[in-house]
């Protein structure tokens, strides 16, 4: 059987190559931003932190949609599904390698833009913003609030790429029983059902972001926020458990 | 001699149609087996199904092991090589067998690229076909396992690379175990097999012993194969 060390190496190769290239797109768009704006004369101290900040969005998302691709083409495809592991194992790994490297992703941005930050910072009335600091009490509730966003970010992927799954997984479970005419009914009413929670969960993220911004901006009980993050989680062990039953059962590769 | 595959009352359903019923065969250690038949008969099923790539009902049992998970860790089939993308270059693709198949033996597989003239700097998309079956064939091999399973290893391959490719079979397939081979063209391997499978009318029509076939028919596997088809000889 192969180990959980080697099963992580094989399944995080891929990804991590994908995180590096979209990294490298990421500081060309970057670069060319620069040289461009400082062609128009326009450049300035903070230019680096407008240009790093501004790209960042883009690929951040592109990256968690590359994974969510590389996620579901391990389900359906002989060259991972034959590799001597229990189903439970493979989910397993495969979304943690997917986490672990959006980590990375995301950990090369957030330095690139704090470095980008600090230049403004520094070099742009730095010293009259320092007078400005919060208190210690403020900055401890920051750091609470910073450790319930990143937490709040990786579970909300999680949940992305785990409902992708179940809904991947369930059509395909589908297709294994029932025949071609029915199956593509079938197909139809799990893709209705998808955009309805599509759009509930988009309404869901952005009530999130709403009331994440009001209790920034009014001082409120950071803890609240781990109530959604817990249910997040249950949603995902429950979705988890079910696709694992899929993959066990039903599902099957994509014939040679 | 042992067992190393054993399928019992094996059925296997899709989109409601069924594609094998009451498939029961026993296969011996150290045999080179052929699997025959026509088009979607059911071999590349019957393989996805022993695999653990495809469910049905029934028990299927490798070296003593029954769950597709243990399964696996005793089969080794030609696989396709879909989940890598064409830019993937054969050493990559290489690396990989070596970190996920802990019986995967390096120097073999060096061995088999060699004799088969594989390059492994190339990417998967500039392999020709014959080239990609080639590639294929040696990291099956290259494991060490009970049970290989080649499926259709000579389909729309020229026949300078049909016989590299029957040639490492025989040179390369460890004399302990069991290999069993899918065709629908029968010339090609008829003289390296030990026994034939024949998957017809949605379950094995016939298994037997190549020798037998030709002491007791008297006919060549090829003509025997054809006469099943024409109802010539009535089969097991």
């Amino acid at each position: 059987m192969t180990s959980f060390g080697s099963l992580f190496k094989a399944m995080s190769r891929d990804k991590f190559r994908q995180m590096n290239q979209l990294l490298a797109l990421e500081l060309i768009a970057t670069v060319v931003t620069l040289i461009w704006v400082a062609i128009k004369g326009e450049f300035s101290s903070s230019t680096l932190m407008f240009a790093t900040m501004g790209w960042a969005p883009l690929p951040s998302v592109v990256g968690v949609i590359i994974l969510a691709f590389g996620i579901e083409k391990t389900y359906t495809a002989d060259s991972f599904r034959l590799m001597p592991v229990e189903e439970t194992k493979l989910y397993s790994t495969n979304l943690l390698t997917s986490l672990v490297n959006l980590v990375y992703f995301t950990i090369i941005q957030a330095v690139v833009c704090s470095i980008a930050v600090s230049i403004a910072f520094f070099s742009d009335g730095g010293a009259s913003m320092m007078g400005n600091m919060p208190p210690a009490r403020a900055m401890t509730d920051f750091v609470g609030m910073l450790i319930a966003v990143v937490v709040l970010y990786l579970i909300l992927n999680l949940l992305i790429w785990s409902t992708i799954s179940f809904v991947h997984l369930i059509t395909r479970a589908a297709s294994s029983f029932l025949p071609k005419m029915r199956q593509q009914v079938v197909n139809i009413v799990i893709y209705v059902v998808v955009i309805f929670l599509t759009l509930r969960l988009s309404g869901f993220i952005i009530h999130g972001v709403a009331w994440v911004s009001r209790v920034a901006f009014s001082n409120n009980d950071w803890s609240q926020i781990w109530v959604s993050i817990v249910a997040m989680a249950v949603v995902i062990l429950i979705e988890g458990a079910i696709n694992v039953i899929c993959l066990k059962k039903w599902v099957e590769t994509d014939a040679n | 001699m042992t067992d190393v595959l054993t399928i019992e009352n094996l059925s296997y359903k899709r989109n409601q149609k069924l594609i094998l019923a009451n498939v029961d065969l026993t296969l011996a250690a150290g045999k080179i087996v052929g699997l025959l038949g026509e088009n979607g008969a059911g071999k590349t099923t019957l393989m996805r199904l022993i695999t653990g790539s495809a469910q049905g009902n029934g028990t299927i049992t490798v070296s003593g092991t029954t769950t597709p998970a243990q399964r696996k860790s005793h089969v080794s089939f030609s696989e396709q090589l879909h989940g890598f993308s064409k830019s993937t270059k054969l050493a990559r693709v290489v690396s990989f067998y070596q970190l996920v198949y802990p019986d995967f033996d390096l120097k073999r597989y060096q061995d088999l690229a060699a004799f088969l003239q594989i390059n492994d700097d190339l990417k998967l998309s500039a392999l020709s076909k014959g080239m990609r079956e080639k590639f294929i064939i040696a990291l099956t091999l290259a494991r060490q396992v009970e049970l290989y399973l080649l499926d259709e290893p000579f389909s729309g391959i020229d026949s300078m690379s049909r016989k590299k490719i029957i040639s490492s079979i025989i040179q390369w397939t460890p004399e302990n175990a069991t290999l069993l081979i899918s065709d629908h063209y029968v010339t090609e391997i008829a003289s390296v097999l030990d026994e034939i499978v024949v998957v017809k009318d949605q379950t094995i029509a016939v298994h037997r012993g190549a020798d037998e076939i030709r002491n007791q028919t008297g006919l060549e596997i090829e003509d025997y194969y054809e006469s099943l088809y024409e109802g010539g000889v009535q089969h097991d």
